[in-house]
């Protein structure tokens, strides 16, 4: 019986060991995640449940809060119907949408910086290294010392200039002693620094009149106005023939793209009609925008013989070429982003054609050409914000993001496009592009959500919503209803419907965009 | 791993601890009661005048002491949403300076009729045209902390320099604008850009009420005399709007944003005005007699008389100051818009007899000495103003023009602002201000009458949203719509009308003024028109 017992009794204590230890493995990781659980409960999951609550009521800070008795009622749907009634929320909805138009261009200027610093830049002998410190090191000392000195003896710009020059150096010589380290912290350095002291900055460097960017500017522009004033009107007005004939490149370039993934099957029915509709968009507007009746002739003119190319292409179906044949959805969100690469090109080219018609007469000005208003007029407000957000881009996480993505990169896969010929633009089209589509994923889908969210801070410190509402975003839409007026359930409708719209753009980011990452 | 973590923690759980202990003994012997305000240095003597005056006023404890500390809470001096989140949470300060028409929105001030009476700070202790702000329901529930009208205080060295002769204190609208080109074109040199305008930007903090000014001195109020709907859809409106335009762009008398923008990269109240005053480069800037704190930090100039070259680098000194109010419309009605910095005692406080107690402070004699000597607007008790002290203090020649001036102007041609119990103040504010820069946009984004038509029916759009969602309002409004109807006839017919039909500040003002008013008449009542 003892006999029988003991390895059963073994067991049950070695059984008990285990529990004993996982018990305490489980003690150990609830403890390293307690914390965060318990923040996460009571700051985030409980107050969004309570603000989807709150969605549905009639909250209002003037009616109910704890020294008044209103009941407070279920209103159903109402705030939202209310909200998609009200013309503001479109007006600010689309000051947001606006804004995200800077997204591609920072993830862009990320990606490249990011190439630009996985470069090593300590190449070269010790000998080379050794005389590139000692002459960087000449220039520094001469250089700064000499603003220096020139500051000390009144005369400010130009010491400042030389001061700057030694900067300039000094960061060049960081840059040989310490490599892409010394350069990949200077980029990130504007992301350490305080949102808040950011804007004033760039509020400082937009100021209209003496604001260092319009100071770089109006020099250029004087020197345009001479130039301009020197050439006949007509000559100048005929930039706008130039510009239809850019759009009209930019459209033959479209249907050829379109036919290309179209014949070789990579593209749907669907994609394709949708990036066609929105490829010529601009040229149906320009029959407002352009300035004279024979370019909106012309316009659309270039229009309806795109639309015709790609009707022609598609009813023609195998006859016309056809190699391959592709579901009909196949490739819609390529189509959406070629689309809208192509309207923003088209929009573009229909500006510049208003520009070269009007500028004559602007440069016939008393002032001539002057720079924009920046933050203080309506129309280049949110373009400002644009600027100063790639700024921020360019070395922020998504670079972070894209450089240890870059360092993922297989050296045999360049070590092939090598062998097979590649040239750099190939090798980035074909190797590094490709490789780094999760990375892009990525940033794409948090830089669209952040897209929606944001806004707030630079609203609130260089523009409060103004001028006349044009930098008014969701976010700061938010903020004045729900603590400027006190609807607080309003409020919350406004926060949910924005994160209906932010969830359904994911959605689509993840059905569409996830595709390629997994080819 | 977990020893890494272990001694982190540790070593935050010591600062932690270590921080309890080196933070100040906060304990006290007395209640504690706070006082939400402002940033000022001047807030520090007051609360030490607020202890010296429970002593004097025999509001001790058996030891002798003040029966209570109080505190300053600066937290929330600069965002008036922070006290509004502060005061529904039910953790505001005891005595909050306020916005009062907001507050008592929420319900979160607490009725201090009764102990106004007891203590002596009722509105009869204050200056009549304030009392709208003070008394809500025919209940007091605040008392001012400081009481004035904006105006335009002229830098009377600028003026000179240019061969002109400073304004007087009352003028026409062409007057103004008159004095206004005639300064713009003296100061800048031909051919030159801009440099040096009338006055400031009409965008600064509170400055748009000089649009509300001589509008009013048309007859035109932001609201209808019960303050049942909006009135800005109006001709009166659009034209002054208009003419802000012209003021920036045609005769430059005011800069626009965008040289606003160029002039001070700072944020905040004023930005750079007050400097850009004292330097002439803005020849007045509207504004109150607290202005003069600013002005005073300024050095004394070293003989009495002797003037600030803007041509030399050194700092500037304190310009000779005169005090004009704001231009009213030919044949209008002079006015100008009465405000202050108000306390009132919070609902949710533990001690309310004690923050009782700073009110009754406000209207004291120690109290309203220490704002006359600071400048820091009127004092709120005008019994203290009839003084050399108040009128002619020494040392400050250069501003005696001011001080009587505006005590003037505040006695006898002031109304408060109309707030309507029937819409958000700031959502108002905020309309007004899309307004104007729609209109004063370059280009504009909105002709005059359009952006006048828009602001008034977002404003009555908003009424009616307040309406649904307030049934309580309803029947008031109803009722207040139902004698606004009395009024129109009465008006129609040319007949006076009772004082009590009208709830509105500026109209009761306006209507006494241009003898409207049917006085000693009961509320109305049905068929009474």
């Amino acid at each position: 019986m003892s006999d029988a017992t003991a390895p059963d009794r073994a067991a049950r204590r070695d059984k008990a060991r285990r529990a004993r230890r996982a018990g305490k493995r489980l003690a150990v990781g609830l403890a390293f995640l307690g914390p965060n659980i318990v923040g996460f409960l009571c700051f985030t999951a409980i107050p969004l449940v309570f603000a989807l609550v709150l969605a549905f009521s009639n909250w209002d800070l003037r009616l109910h809060n704890m020294f008044k008795d209103e009941p407070l009622k279920f209103v159903g749907l109402d705030n939202f119907r209310r909200l998609l009634g009200t013309p503001e929320f479109y007006r600010y909805l689309g000051n947001t949408l606006f804004m995200m138009m800077g997204i591609p261009f920072g993830i862009a200027g990320a990606l490249g910086s990011a190439i630009l610093l996985s470069q090593d830049l300590r190449g070269g002998s010790g000998r080379n290294w050794r005389r590139l410190i000692l002459y960087v090191g000449v220039a520094v000392v001469l250089v700064g010392g000499g603003g220096a000195l020139l500051v000390a003896a009144g005369a400010p710009l130009a010491g400042l200039t030389l001061l700057l020059g030694g900067l300039a150096c000094a960061v060049l010589m960081g840059g040989v002693l310490g490599g892409s380290t010394v350069y990949r912290t200077l980029f990130y350095l504007p992301f350490f620094t305080n949102g808040v002291a950011v804007f004033l900055l760039w509020k400082r460097f937009y100021s209209p009149i003496d604001g260092p960017v319009n100071r770089a500017l109006q020099p250029v522009l004087d020197r345009l106005t001479t130039a301009v004033q020197a050439t006949p009107a007509p000559a100048v007005r005929a930039g706008s023939w130039l510009a239809l004939a850019v759009m009209a490149a930019v459209m033959f370039l479209g249907v050829r793209t379109l036919r290309r993934l179209w014949r070789d099957g990579e593209m749907g029915a669907v994609g394709v009609l949708l990036a066609a509709g929105l490829m010529t968009l601009p040229a149906w507007l320009g029959l407002r925008w352009w300035p004279t009746g024979a370019l909106a002739l012309g316009s659309v003119v270039i229009g309806g013989a795109a639309l015709l190319g790609v009707a022609t292409l598609l009813l023609g179906g195998r006859g016309s070429g056809e190699r391959f044949v592709a579901p009909r959805g196949e490739a819609f969100g390529t189509g959406l982003m070629l689309g809208v690469g192509l309207l923003l090109l088209g929009v573009l080219c229909v500006g510049a054609g208003r520009v070269f018609d009007a500028l004559p007469a602007m440069a016939g000005h008393p002032e001539g050409l002057t720079p924009p208003l920046w933050l203080s007029s309506p129309f280049w407000a949110k373009p400002a914000m644009i600027f100063m957000g790639l700024w921020a881009a360019v070395g922020g996480n998504t670079m972070l993001l894209y450089l240890a993505g870059l360092s993922g990169v297989p050296g045999e896969l360049y070590e092939a496009a090598d062998i097979d010929g590649a040239g750099r633009f190939s090798r980035f089209w074909h190797v590094t592009w490709p490789q780094l589509a999760p990375v892009t994923f990525f940033v794409v889908v948090m830089g669209v959500i952040g897209g929606l969210q944001g806004g707030f801070e630079m609203a609130k410190t260089m523009t409060n919503g103004g001028p006349a509402g044009t930098t008014t975003f969701l976010s700061f839409y938010i903020y004045t209803e729900g603590f400027e007026t006190g609807r607080l359930g309003y409020a919350a409708a406004v926060t949910w419907t924005l994160f209906g719209l932010v969830f359904l753009v994911t959605i689509f980011n993840w059905k569409f965009g996830n595709r390629y990452v997994n080819d | 791993m977990k020893y890494l973590f272990l001694v982190v923690f540790l070593l935050l759980v010591a600062a932690g601890v270590g921080t309890v202990l080196t933070e100040p003994d906060m304990s006290s012997d007395v209640p504690v009661i706070y006082w939400s305000t402002d940033a000022n240095p001047a807030r520090v003597d007051q609360v030490e005048l607020f202890h010296t005056w429970l002593v004097e006023e025999g509001h001790v404890t058996d030891a002798g002491a003040p029966v209570c500390e109080l505190r300053l809470d600066i937290a929330a001096a600069s965002d008036p949403t922070k006290k509004v989140v502060q005061a529904v949470a039910g953790v505001a300060a005891d005595v909050m300076d306020v916005p009062v028409g907001q507050m008592v929105e929420l319900g979160v001030l607490r009725d201090v009729t009764d102990a106004a009476r007891r203590l002596g700070f009722s509105p009869a202790q204050t200056y009549p045209a304030i009392e709208p702000g003070l008394v809500h329901g025919g209940r007091q529930v605040a008392f001012p902390c400081n009481v004035g009208v904006k105006g335009f205080l002229a830098n009377g060295d600028a003026f000179r320099r240019v061969g002109l002769e400073p304004p007087a204190e009352g003028w026409t609208l062409e007057a103004f604008e008159a004095a206004g080109r005639a300064f713009v074109k003296a100061a800048n040199p031909p051919g030159t850009r801009n440099r040096s305008y009338f006055f400031n930007s009409i965008i600064d903090w509170g400055s748009e009420q000089i649009l509300i000014t001589i509008m009013r001195s048309q007859g035109l109020g932001l609201f209808n005399e019960t303050m049942t709907a909006c009135t800005l859809d109006d001709p009166r409106y659009a034209e002054m709007l208009e003419r802000v335009r012209r003021w920036m762009y045609v005769d430059r008398l005011t800069p626009t944003g965008a040289e606003v923008a160029s002039l001070s990269g700072e944020s905040g109240y004023g930005g750079a005005s007050m400097d850009l005053f004292v330097r002439g480069r803005y020849a007045m800037y509207y504004t109150g007699r607290f202005a003069l704190i600013g002005v005073r930090k300024y050095p004394r100039p070293e003989t009495p008389g002797q003037r600030w070259d803007p041509a030399s680098d050194i700092r500037p000194t304190q310009p000779e100051l005169f005090m004009a109010f704001s231009p009213h419309a030919a044949g209008g009605v002079p006015n100008d818009v009465i405000s202050g910095r108000t306390a009132g005692v919070y609902k949710g406080s533990r001690h309310p007899e004690l923050a009782e107690l700073f009110l009754a402070f406000l209207a004291s004699r120690s109290y309203n000495e220490q704002v006359i000597r600071d400048a820091d607007a009127l004092p709120p008790n005008p019994a203290y103003v009839h003084t050399p002290a108040f009128r002619e203090p020494e040392g400050y020649e250069n501003e005696w023009r001011v001080h009587a001036a505006t005590e003037w102007a505040t006695a006898n041609r002031a109304a408060a602002l109309d707030e309507s119990p029937f819409v958000p103040t700031p959502a108002v504010t905020r309309l007004m201000l899309a307004a104007l820069e729609r209109v004063t946009a370059d280009p504009p984004l909105a002709t005059a009458a359009a952006a006048a038509a828009d602001a008034g029916a977002a404003i009555n759009d908003e009424i009616r949203r307040a309406l649904a969602e307030s049934p309580r309002k309803v029947e008031l409004h109803a009722r207040l719509t139902e004698v606004q109807k009395k009024i129109d006839a009465r008006r129609a017919a040319g007949r006076p009308v009772p004082e009590a039909w009208i709830t509105n500040p500026f109209h009761r003002y306006y209507y006494r003024q241009r003898g409207w008013l049917e006085e000693d008449a009961a509320p109305a009542k049905e068929g009474d028109a």
